[in-house]
């Protein structure tokens, strides 16, 4: 059982990366390979905020998410918003550019050591069924869940939200409709942007930050979203938290080196025989 | 038929002539190799995204894997150089055509997906297999190249036998951007739907070129083991293939030259920055992204553009 | 010549064919007409084996070809064009017509690599002036499509279908976007085409084009065919008119 509770935490951080690239997604059609850069990025900030300036952890979190929120828009000002041919291509590799630049100036400003975090909370561990979990990876869980939840409830209900929903489908039609369309897509990655960097900062007292974390979590995050299947938010979550699992179920039976592979096995198997994901909706293939 | 243009080739053999008569500096004389080792790999990978309109984030693998088993072959099975020519070429081909059978059928994010899957999985295998690989810590003491009899003892040796087989590419390369086969690959690239639909079996010709392309690969693995005689999994990590996709990006996809002006160019930047060395990175992402946003064809096509006006 | 039996194609749970049943004449031109989303390109792909029916069967010739790969409908002699014209914008128009060629008669793969297939070539481009020659594009066989007006871009898509030689043609909303005159020299080319003795199947909207030129026309709405016969009959037939008209004639 203990393989469960680790997976789930992990899993849970996956999830809000596969959120991450699902909201960009379902807006804009654009994978974003730069997404787990944002989550490295929420962590080196939380660490200078909160651990190097000793600020009260509210505000540094604010200040952390909210930074990467403008990044997260500048982002698509600079980068996606300038690019002249936006085919997919072109959109896949500005992104992997973007990723680059981003993970360079980030070992510049915070060096290549990886840095600790403390924790946010007290520390206890609490006996669960044949196992433990620290306070600090039921703290990671309940934010995914919450941050997930809410940003259901928000897509669903709120007047933005259906915006977001509206351009996707059918950018003209919601662009007559009175939506401003770019604005959306701006927002969608500073949304985007801010779900990673809280996914870094529950994660940073657990895992230190390195800068160059961004690549695996974004890759792990990337994959998560398509075991669950593209452009469905439940759907991100739970092939988060089940990559999670199977991750460290894994962990349990093979040589640990080679955990990180089988988060790739699983998204081939995937992509060969169900490429919409394990809960996407099948989409019909247009000639 | 198109005619030949010999263009590309006559630059490329004055250039790696001048090289090797002027040049005595066996630090520069490396660089040229790796460049010309670079420079067939983005060329080969241009092939596959520029022609094609595959895109395979997992290139790395198949140089790793013809890298490995010139290592394997020479070390390990203490075998003749030649053994891993034949070898690994053949092993890439194979792993690439089982691989890309389910694989090819994927497309945009999703193939980038699988295939990066497919390199990240190879690379963590080089690094836990270490009873075969040596693992992390690398593999050491591979032995020269060696060709009729002659061994490849120094710089300058391996540089001239890499100039030949450079050209000899560059030939071949040309004469596919003349026949119709690559006609084929720019039709499958526009519509796989009109392709079949004109008869064209699509998934079997981007199964070959995919193999062809892995096998072109794992032979300049193979000479890249045996010029550097140490090898580990970091040069055959998801950054190398990403390394080529910025090659054959910034020198222009889809013209032949453009993935040597792009090895060319990038393997410069090192050399030109060595002062600024930990701003290689930041030079390398930006180049790419001006590249994409503002100058689609690379600087191939952007020359051609030029050419064309002025014309 | 091509005859549907019973076909029907669904997609998840949405029924987009049910029991679409007709045959084309032996030699003749053939216009499938119907609102939008009436399952024209459908029924096309299905013919063509881009989708695969759910149910039912296509026969062409005499042969089933029910469930074919693209490739293989192909080389029954079926030739298709699509509603975008599929043409690359970097190469000439002349280059754009290898296209038709190449899936046809495979060029030797040695040769290819070698270089060594100029009989090849030779043949490729004797059959393309032919072809081009035919439909009156010749004039612009070594632009580029950016510099060509679009209703001979459309002529153009024409010869490459017929390169191969097919015996039936399938034409996805040949007239769209054309003007007056450019609709009058395609549909001189379609007559000119069948009058070799090529069959051909259209999906079309504009029932003038279709009137000189389809002696059959079979109207689908919702999936189901509402009514075939002679452009006549079926511009008189009732559900038709309901169809396009709406209910309170």
């Amino acid at each position: 059982m203990q393989f469960l509770y680790s997976g789930l935490t992990s899993g849970s951080v996956y999830g809000l990366v596969a959120l991450g690239f699902n909201i960009i997604y379902n807006t804009t059609g654009i994978i974003n390979f730069a997404q787990g850069e944002f989550v490295m990025i929420g962590g080196m900030l939380i660490y200078t905020l909160f651990a190097v300036m000793g600020l009260p952890f509210p505000i540094a979190f604010i200040g952390a998410v909210g930074g990467a929120f403008v990044m997260g828009i500048l982002f698509e000002k600079v980068f996606i918003r300038l690019t002249k041919i936006k085919n997919e291509l072109n959109l896949i590799t500005v992104t992997i550019a973007a990723s680059i630049i981003i993970r360079d100036l980030a070992m510049h400003f915070w060096g290549r050591d990886s840095l600790p975090v403390k924790e946010f909370i007290p520390v206890f561990n609490i006996q669960l069924p044949g196992g433990v979990m620290s306070s600090q990876s039921i703290l990671v869980i309940a934010v995914s869940l919450f941050v997930a939840f809410g940003l259901n409830m928000f897509l669903k209900k709120s007047k933005y939200g259906k915006a977001m929903r509206a351009s996707f489908d059918d950018p003209i039609a919601a662009e007559t409709c009175g939506i401003n369309v770019s604005n959306i897509r701006v927002m969608s990655f500073g949304v985007a942007a801010l779900l990673g960097a809280v996914a870094g900062v529950i994660i940073a007292p657990i895992m230190f930050v390195t800068y160059d974390d961004g690549i695996m979590t974004g890759l792990k995050g990337f994959a998560a979203a398509i075991l669950g299947g593209m452009g469905n938010f439940g759907a991100a979550i739970a092939g988060g938290l089940l990559l999670g699992i199977l991750e460290s179920f894994s962990a349990s039976i093979i040589p640990s080196g080679l955990k990180d592979a089988v988060a790739f096995i699983v998204i081939l198997i995937i992509l060969f025989v169900k490429p919409d994901g394990l809960f996407g909706k099948k989409k019909v293939h247009r000639v | 038929m198109r005619k030949l243009n010999p263009t590309l080739f006559l630059i490329c053999a004055i250039a790696v002539v001048g090289i090797g008569f002027g040049v005595e500096n066996e630090y520069y004389l490396g660089v040229a190799t790796l460049m010309m080792i670079n420079a067939l790999n983005a060329a080969a990978f241009n092939i596959l995204l520029g022609y094609t309109g595959i895109i395979s984030m997992g290139q790395a693998a198949f140089f790793g894997i013809g890298a490995y088993i010139g290592a394997i072959v020479s070390v390990k099975l203490g075998l003749h150089p030649m053994f891993a020519v034949i070898i690994a070429p053949a092993v890439a081909f194979a792993i690439a055509w089982v691989v890309g059978y389910p694989v090819l059928k994927l497309h945009g994010h999703y193939l980038a997906m699988a295939t990066l899957g497919f390199g990240m999985i190879i690379y963590i295998f080089m690094n836990e297999f270490d009873f075969i690989t040596g693992g992390p810590s690398g593999f050491m003491g591979i032995g020269n190249f060696s060709l009729f009899g002659l061994e490849l003892d120094t710089e300058k040796a391996f540089y001239i036998f890499m100039s030949g087989f450079f050209l000899l590419s560059i030939f071949l390369y040309e004469i596919f951007d003349k026949s119709f086969l690559h006609y084929k690959l720019k039709f499958i690239k526009n519509s796989e739907s009109a392709c079949r639909s004109y008869g064209i079996n699509v998934i079997r010709t981007k199964l070959m070129v995919f193999s062809t392309v892995a096998a072109i690969t794992a032979l300049n693995g193979v000479f890249y083991t045996y010029y550097t005689h140490f090898i580990s999994p970091v040069s055959f990590s998801f950054t190398y293939s990403i390394g080529l996709l910025c090659m054959a990006i910034v020198g222009g996809l889809g013209y032949i030259s453009g993935g040597i002006i792009g090895a060319i160019t990038l393997g410069f930047i090192p050399e030109v920055f060595a002062t600024f060395e930990d701003f290689e990175m930041i030079i390398y992402g930006g180049l790419l992204a001006i590249v994409v946003m503002f100058f689609p064809g690379g600087i191939a096509g952007t020359l051609k553009k030029l050419v064309k006006k002025n014309a | 010549m091509l005859s549907i039996n019973n076909i029907g194609v669904s997609f998840g749970g949405v029924r987009a064919l049910n029991e679409v049943t007709f045959e084309t004449p032996e030699s003749g031109i053939t216009a499938l007409i119907g609102p939008n989303g009436a399952g024209k390109t459908t029924l096309f792909n299905a013919i063509t084996g881009f989708v695969d029916p759910t149910d039912g069967n296509v026969s062409f010739d005499g042969e089933n070809i029910t469930g074919n790969v693209p490739e293989n409908v192909f080389m029954h002699g079926i030739s298709r064009t699509f509603q975008n014209l599929n043409i690359i914008p970097e190469l000439t128009l002349r280059q754009n017509m290898y296209l038709g060629f190449i899936g046809k008669e495979k060029p030797s793969a040695l040769k290819t690599i070698t270089g060594m297939n100029r009989g090849y070539w030779k043949s490729a481009e004797e059959r393309i002036d032919e072809c081009m020659e035919f439909v009156n594009v010749t004039d612009y066989a070594e632009m580029t499509p950016d510099s060509i007006p679009y209703g001979v871009l459309k002529n153009f898509e024409l010869a490459r279908a017929i390169l191969s030689k097919p015996k039936m043609l399938l034409l996805d909303e040949p007239a769209a976007g054309l003007n007056l005159t450019e609709k009058e020299n395609l549909a001189e080319m379609v007559q000119k085409i069948y009058s070799k003795g090529v069959s051909i199947l259209m999906v079309e909207h504009d029932m003038q084009f279709i009137s000189s030129l389809a002696e059959y026309v079979v109207c689908l709405n919702f999936g189901e065919v509402i009514g075939k016969g002679t452009y006549q009959e079926v511009r008189e037939n009732k559900e038709v008119l309901r169809a396009y008209l709406g209910d309170d004639d």
